[in-house]
This record gives C-alpha cells, structure tokens and sequence, in this order.
C-alpha cells in the first residue's frame, strides 16, 4: 500500500516535471526548427518543433551580410578582452578590500556601496566616458561593465572566507603579495570565477546599448546591434500574412520571423558552447560569499 | 628561480595590460582633442597659404539613425566628397535608440556639425531640443532661409513650402531644415470598387451617402463596411464634423483641439451609428488587425490611407496589392474627399524629422553645409542614387533593375541620401513619378487627378491654407509639451465608449467639459494664445 502510494506520489510528480520540463524546452524547439525551416513552407503563426523542410536562409542572409563580421569582430573583442579585464580588477580590489588591516576600507566599502544604490544616470555617464577620451572606442564599453558593486561585496565575502593561516604560511616561505594572490589565493577561487566569468561574459556579449550610445562608427557596433538592425530592416509589418511572405518569396526575401529565430539562435550558440565548461563551477559559485562563517 | 619566473610572468603580464590600456585610451586622442572635435565645424587644416575657404574640403560629422546595417563599401562619402567638396563622418544609432542618443548629446553639448531631429508626431521640436535652443546649440538657419537669394543660392531647398519651413520656427527663428516630408494631401478614403459596381452603389461624395455605402457593404462577420483599429485610425472623417485637422486658432488666438470641439460629438454619433448597424468590426479595439489589413485582407470595404496606395496600375507589382483573402477581382476607388456638415473629412501631412545645424558651425561653413544638403536633393545626386554615375544601379533607358545592381546599390549604401532627406515633393510631382514607374491605368489617372484636385481645393478653402498649427506653435507652451498627455489620458477610452454604445453623448459632453475646464487646460490654451499672437 505505502509502496503503491509512493509510486503514484513519484510518477505524479514526475509527470508535473516533465510538463515543466517541456515548457521550458519546446520554446527552444520553436525557435531552432523556424530557423531552419524553408521559407517556402513557413507558415507564420504556425507552431514548429521540427523543421518541415530544412534551410539555411536565414543564416546565410545574416551570416553574409557585409557589417557581419566586423560586429562579430567587435562582439568577440569586447568579450574576450572585457570578460579576464573584469575578472582581473574585481578580484585584485575584492582580495584588497577583504583585508581588514587594509587603511581606509570602511571608506571604500562606503564608496562601493554608494554605487550599489545610486546611480548617476547616462548624462553623467556620457561625460565621463567623453572626458576619458574613450568616446567610439570599445574601451567605452569594457572599461565601465569591468567591475561594479555587486560582484566587489560578493568577491570580498568569499576572500574572507579563506583561512588566513593559508596567506601567512605562504608569507613563511617567501611569496610576496602579488605571488600569495596568484598562486595561492586564485587557485581556491575557481568556483566564483567561473560564475563571474559567465556573468561578465554574457553581459559583454549582449552588450547593446551602451555601445549604441558611446560607439558612434556603426562598423563597430557589436553583433546585438547589427543582428537587431537586420531583423529591423526586413520586417515590413508587425503580423505577417501569407500574402507578405509571398511577396518576400518572390523578391527571394527571408521573412522577418525566420530571421529573428537565427538571430536568437546565432547569439546564443557562444553562451551554450561556453557553459557546459563551467557549469560545476557555476552552481558552486551562484551562492559564495552569500554566507559568512 | 621557480618563484622568480612567476613573479617575472606576473609583472610582464600586468605591464601588457596597461600598455593595451594606454594604447587604447590614447586611439581617441585626449580630451582636448575631444572637445575641439565635437560641435565645432572644422575646415580641413590649411594646406597651402594660397587655397581659398572655398576650395578647401570641409570636413563635418553627420549624426543620424542607421536603418539598415552600415555596409563597409559604402560610397556615399565619396560621392559627397566629390560633388560638394564636403568630407562627411556618418555617426549612427539604430532608429529605437535614436531619441536616447541624441538626447545624451544634447544635454552634454557633444553635437556633432550637423544631426537629425526626430521628434514624434505632434510636435517639431521636443523638450530637450527646446532646451538646447534656448542654451545657443542650435544654429539660427533664417539669415539664410528668408534671404531674398535663397532661391537662387539654394534652388532645391527652396522648394519647400513655406508652411512646412514654419513649422520649422520656434521664436519666429527657424532652427532647422524639415526633411522627410510627405506631400500636403496626406491620405484618401479608399473603398471596394467592386462591391459598389456590384451593388450598384454610386460613389459617395458626402457623409450621409458614405454611411449608407457603409452599412450596405457590411457582411458581418466576414467584412465590415469600414475599418477601425485601437488607435481609431478612421479619424480622418473627422474633420468633415469640424472642420479641424488636430488644431485650429482663429485671429484672434483661440485654439480649438478638434476632439474637444463642438463638432466632434457628431462624428462620434456618426460612428455609433455604424457600429450600431454592425458597419464597423466588434472587436475593432482588441488589435487582432490594424486598419490598413482589415481592408487587404478583405475584412473591411473601406479605409483611410494614403492616396498613392491602390492606384490601378498595369505592372504586376502595384504599391500595394489585395490579398487573395479578399477575392477575385478585388480593386479599390480613391474617394474625392468626403464633405460633412461643417468641412471635409481629410488630413494633411507634415514631416517627421529635421535637420538642424550645431551653432559653433560658422557662417560659410553653414552656407557649405546647406549647399551639400541642397545638392543631395537635387535631380542630378537622386539620378545618381538610382541609376548609379555609370548606370551601375539601375538602367536608364528602360528602369529595370537586375539583382546584381540591387545587390551594388545596398552595398553602395546609396539609400543613406535618400533617407531622411529634405527632398520635397508636391503632390502632382509624386504622383508623376508613380505613373512613370508603374503604368497607372487611364481610369487611375483620372481617380488620382479628380482626388487631387478637391484636395487642394478643401486646403485652400476649407483650411484657408494653413496646415495643422500646432506644429508650428507647440513649442512655446511648456504645458502642453509636459503635460498634454496627462491631460488627455482618457479621450481614446472616452472616444471608444461612445462609439460601442457604452457611454452617451451626454457623458461625452461632461467629459469634454471637464478638460476643457480645468486650470491645466486653460493655462494650455492661454500659453499657446501668447505663442501666436507674439508670432503674428
């Protein structure tokens, strides 16, 4: 009888996963099967999860569009420069402020916290990155997501979890600081690292509006700008009808609902190839330094 | 030696990273350099002693909305370069983030020589670039403008008419070039052609005859007489109630809005009467459809749209084409526009966007920058943008276009000249260049010209010329550029219940009553009243 219970209380419960499951997976399924499907059988509105007829349109049209590459180009140094540079600064002024013998921390960690609560808007924003000089750069856009509040006080937290007997036996043996924090401290940080990696990387992946604002060279916008103008450019109206895909058919046009699903699917493909790599250190990391033993 | 190699790699490491650091940060040059840079016109440095202002290229930035992806082939700074001896730097941002860029530059005074303005519909110039007026950053263009030489200096600038430069005045000066324009006759009220031969019904040519038309057309639910969609975009009949397109000011200064004006309770009647009598979709706030594919579609027998839509042409490829959801032998007839009790229902156009120059900009270089943007939309730069200088782009001889040098002209990116242009075209010469290109049939030609014509006539008339005022004067009242909307949060609701039946014209007239009346308002109406008796 218990047993009879149990397995009807798993299987209902299993059943309701894997409902949840489904929801959260078929949406995906939509958006790969419409990007590869032909444009000559896509049928707007209709529901897929596996493409009738397969294509790549889609990708060959932005793939091949001329601004491409170099917005692929700026996305790639935005993100592989911006994502170790903010690694780099958040963890050498996290170690820093952790230390409690450190003069003036009560100031600083004043100062971040200021940050964490207000924020100054664009228009002082502007000024600032224009006083820096570093106005159409990609520096404009690396430089002020390289570090910010949240990450410092979770950084810090986790620092200071780190036994301090560590630090001075390695003071004993001759390491000086800069070789305690490389060799000593980082190896222990791989958990919050790989979760701020991530963090860092995919916000400079999806960098879009701060590059619009302070990037004035529209060559060297990053690829979310130039994927949204290409979807942009081809949607001729908000709800396609047949006779609108029939149109777009004749003048060998992509419909725009194909071309947005590729643009998500082009976009995401970094994120997914990345995170399977750091995904032991990322459940690790979402919660240190949310605890202070 | 262990220790020592990792400190060294550590040391390298942190060095390499400031040298990346300083290098990129020294690629922009220094603030100096920045600040010389942005809004003030730069001649290129004299070369030789002996070169003239003239001849020496100018160098500018232009700062407008990216449309399409930016090609890297493009050549239209070339092209400018070479006709007007003008060095331009396009600066872009995507049409959504337009306003917040331009915004941010206004407010930091980082404005490049010459930039796009893009306000929304109902007024020329928006808060923030009032602001930036008032604070000296925009250049006084009316020296030039109302010179008695303009005609001849800037012959195709000169074109525009003088209603739509004044709506380009803010303090009787005018701060920019109006660009985007649509002719003056902005739509036409297109219905089924071959429901009426079919019911027998004759053209209508005023209210009464057009409801009638309506309520006969109507099969609901498989089509309604007329197409209505959430922002009630039938309200081009309005007008034909009374005889106000959006706002009207008599003589002596008093403004009217046309939704709160004595007239307009019987254009609601009017359309409750329609819903009433099943003429007008339902679920028509709801927005399954707007109003324009109600009537492709075949869901509806009429519309408000613009009158170069439907025009019968031969070629396959017409500007817009039924549906096959509408039925074999589907065509539209441009009505004449429709008389009422107090006007005739049709809506004039203005323009979208501007084009305004940074006032550290100098006199002659202004003057260089006007004759660049004067070529730009002279016949000789718009036969460049579409046949290409060799026939690159298009064939002359025969207008067709091959798929290569469609491919050549996006690459080229020539749209950049054509976009956002102050080319301005009347409505005859609009309409010249749609007969050439698509082989209007003689029966279209006749619709066309006989719509054109009343058009004319009813602004002339009607509207004693003036196109909506509010363009002209919305500037001047802090109030209603800040506040209007909370003002008015209620009309579309209002509006809808009255024409559903939910509320009455009793209601109406409380409602109408109790704006119109309040403090907000009034202040409204008195600062807009100063406006444009100081402007008389």
């Amino acid at each position: 009888m218990y047993k009879a219970k149990f397995y009807m209380y798993q299987g209902t419960i299993g059943f309701l996963l894997a409902l949840i499951a489904a929801m959260m997976v078929f949406p995906i399924l939509y958006v790969l099967a419409v990007s590869f499907t032909d444009a000559s059988v896509y049928v707007p509105g209709k529901f897929y999860i596996w493409p009738e007829k397969w294509s790549l349109e889609a990708y060959k049209y932005l793939l091949t569009g001329g601004s491409f590459l170099y917005a692929l180009k700026a996305s790639l140094f935005i993100t592989l420069v911006g994502t170790p540079l903010a690694l780099l600064i958040s963890s050498t002024m996290g170690y820093m402020i952790s230390k409690s013998y450190l003069p003036g921390r009560q100031m600083i960690l004043l100062l971040i916290l200021f940050t964490l609560l207000f924020n100054p808007g664009m228009i002082p924003n502007y000024l600032l990155i224009f006083k820096l000089g570093l106005i159409n750069s990609w520096w404009a856009v690396i430089i002020p997501g390289a570090t910010n509040a949240w990450t410092l006080l979770v950084l810090k937290s986790f620092f200071q979890t780190l036994p301090s007997e560590l630090e001075e036996s390695a003071k004993i043996d001759g390491c000086n600081d800069i070789q305690i924090f490389y060799k000593i401290i980082l190896p222990l940080c791989k958990a919050p690292l790989a979760a701020f990696a991530l963090f860092f990387a995919v916000g400079y992946w999806n960098t879009y509006f701060q590059a619009v604002i302070y990037i004035n060279d529209a060559l060297k916008w990053p690829l979310q700008v130039i994927l949204q103008q290409m979807v942009l450019a081809m949607n001729m109206n908000n709800s396609m009808n047949a006779n609108v895909v029939a149109e777009m058919l004749a003048k060998n046009a992509v419909p725009p609902e194909m071309l947005k699903m590729a643009t998500v699917v082009i976009v995401m493909i970094p994120i997914v190839a990345v995170y399977p790599f750091l995904q032991k250190y990322f459940a690790k990391g979402v919660l240190i330094g949310s605890v202070k033993s | 030696m262990k220790k020592n190699s990792g400190f060294k790699k550590t040391f390298v490491l942190l060095i390499g990273i400031m040298l990346i650091f300083a290098a990129a940060c020294s690629k922009n040059g220094n603030v100096a350099e920045q600040e010389s840079k942005a809004g003030s016109a730069s001649p290129s440095p004299s070369g030789s002693a002996s070169a003239t202002e003239e001849e020496k290229p100018l160098d500018i930035t232009w700062l407008r909305i990216s449309w399409n992806p930016v090609s890297p082939d493009s050549q239209v700074e070339k092209l400018l370069s070479k006709h007007t001896n003008v060095n331009v730097k396009f600066e872009f941002a995507p049409h959504g983030e337009y306003p917040d860029k331009l915004n941010v530059r206004l407010a930091t005074g980082d404005l490049p020589e010459l930039f796009l303005l893009r306000p929304d519909s109902l007024v020329t110039y928006l808060d923030s670039m009032v602001g930036a007026i008032n604070n000296g950053l925009f250049k006084d263009l009316t020296p030039i403008v109302e010179a008695p030489d303009f005609s001849d200096k800037y012959p195709n600038l000169a074109k525009i008419p003088k209603s739509l430069w004044d709506m380009a005045k803010y303090n009787g000066k005018i701060y920019s070039v109006p660009a985007n324009m649509s002719p003056e006759v902005c739509c036409g009220f297109w219905m089924r052609g071959d429901l009426l031969e079919k019911n027998n019904i004759p053209l209508p040519t005023n209210t009464d005859e057009l409801k009638a038309a309506l309520i006969k057309l109507s099969d609901a639910p498989k089509r309604y007489g007329t197409s209505l969609d959430q922002y009630l975009t039938s309200e081009h009949l309005a007008p034909a109630f009374t005889n106000i397109d959006g706002w009207a000011v008599d003589k002596d200064g008093n403004w009217l809005q046309a939704e709160y004006s004595p007239g307009y309770r019987d254009y609601l009647k009017y359309m409750n009467e329609l819903y009433e009598a099943k003429a007008i979709d339902p679920e028509f706030m709801l927005g399954k459809l707007n109003f324009f594919e109600q009537f492709t579609n075949g869901k509806s027998a009429s519309t408000f749209f613009q009158w170069f839509t439907f025009i019968p042409s031969e070629t396959p490829d017409p500007v817009f084409k039924f549906n096959a959801e509408a039925g074999e032998g589907a065509k539209a007839v441009l009505l004449n526009p429709i008389k009422g009790p107090k006007g005739h229902g049709m809506m004039t156009s203005r323009y979208d966007e501007s084009l305004a120059i940074n006032a550290k900009v100098s006199d002659g270089d202004t003057a260089r920058i006007l004759h660049m943007i004067d070529w730009i939309i002279s016949e000789e730069a718009r036969g460049i943008v579409k046949y290409g200088e060799n026939g690159e782009y298009r064939n002359k001889s025969d207008n067709t276009q091959t798929k290569e040098q469609e491919e050549l002209a996006k690459k080229h990116q020539m749209d950049l000249l054509s976009s956002d242009s102050p080319y301005f075209e009347d409505d005859k010469t609009r309409y010249e260049t749609i007969k050439q290109t698509k082989k209007v049939t003689p029966e279209g030609d006749a619709m066309v010209n006989s719509f054109l014509e009343a058009a004319k006539k009813v602004i002339a008339e009607d509207r004693n010329g003036q196109l909506n005022p509010m363009f002209t004067y919305a500037s001047y009242s802090t109030t209603y550029m800040q506040r209007f909307g909370e003002m008015t949060t209620d009309l579309k609701d209002n509006m809808i219940k009255v024409i559903l039946g939910k509320s009455s014209l009793e209601d109406w007239d409380k409602y109408v009553a109790s704006v119109v009346n309040s403090e907000l308002y009034q202040k409204m109406l008195g600062e807009l009243k100063a406006a444009y008796l100081a402007n008389q």
